[in-house]
């Protein structure tokens, strides 16, 4: 783990919906967690998690934002059976830039407790590159191995005739 | 043919799908109430675990 790390941004938490927070910037940042498990039993205590700005201007890099994301993933993360997936869209041509700061933002701060299982499907302009994280201890590892693999082996769509 | 309904669909396609419509509505603002609607035509609950 990263020796003299930023210092996070107050985090808020929004109506129960999702987290808040305000950077060096003024830009405001919303963290969303949902869970899959209610819909995918298999992945037991599993949840997506999604970073969105607000507005669309570009602003200067941030490590701070960095920061505060892995404070909050620690939190998650102190409930040895909470599991995360994240899926990185291609629809603007970002996925592979979304997944690569996230994995460096991972490798960084990763004290050693936490594993991934990194994925892609489909090529080309329609690819989706998900990843699982989960406690290198969570005492449903192998069900999880066991249930993302499974999720990736599924049609993209079901059509009905 | 006809493709499903939002809510019968793969989950990661409804994922994706999801985390588009959710992306556009908090550059715009992030109303609760639009948060809350695409949640729920998805098929999800959006929570606070930590």
């Amino acid at each position: 783990m990263a020796l003299h790390s930023p210092l996070p941004y107050e985090v808020l938490k929004k109506d129960e919906l999702n987290y808040e927070f305000v950077n060096r910037d003024g830009i405001k940042y919303h963290l969303f967690f949902m869970p899959v498990f209610d819909l995918y039993p298999d992945l037991v205590n599993t949840y997506s998690f999604s970073i969105e700005r607000e507005g669309t201007n570009p602003h200067p890099l941030d490590r701070r934002i960095a920061a505060t994301v892995v404070d909050v993933l620690r939190r998650f993360f102190q409930n040895v059976e909470n599991a995360m997936i994240m899926v990185c869209d291609s629809t603007d041509g970002k996925q592979h830039k979304r997944r690569n700061l996230f994995d460096r933002w991972f490798h960084y701060y990763n004290d050693g407790t936490l594993t991934s299982i990194n994925a892609e499907l489909g090529e080309g302009d329609y690819e989706l590159l998900l990843s699982i994280y989960f406690k290198k201890d969570n005492p449903y590892k192998q069900q999880l191995i066991r249930a993302f693999g499974d999720l990736l082996s599924q049609d993209f769509y079901e059509i009905v005739i | 043919m006809e493709a499903t309904t939002t809510k019968s669909q793969n989950l990661i396609i409804r994922l994706l799908q999801f985390k588009r419509e959710m992306r556009e509505c908090v550059q715009n603002g992030a109303d609760s109430e639009e948060m809350k609607r695409i949640a729920s035509k998805y098929g999800f609950t959006l929570t606070t675990p930590v």
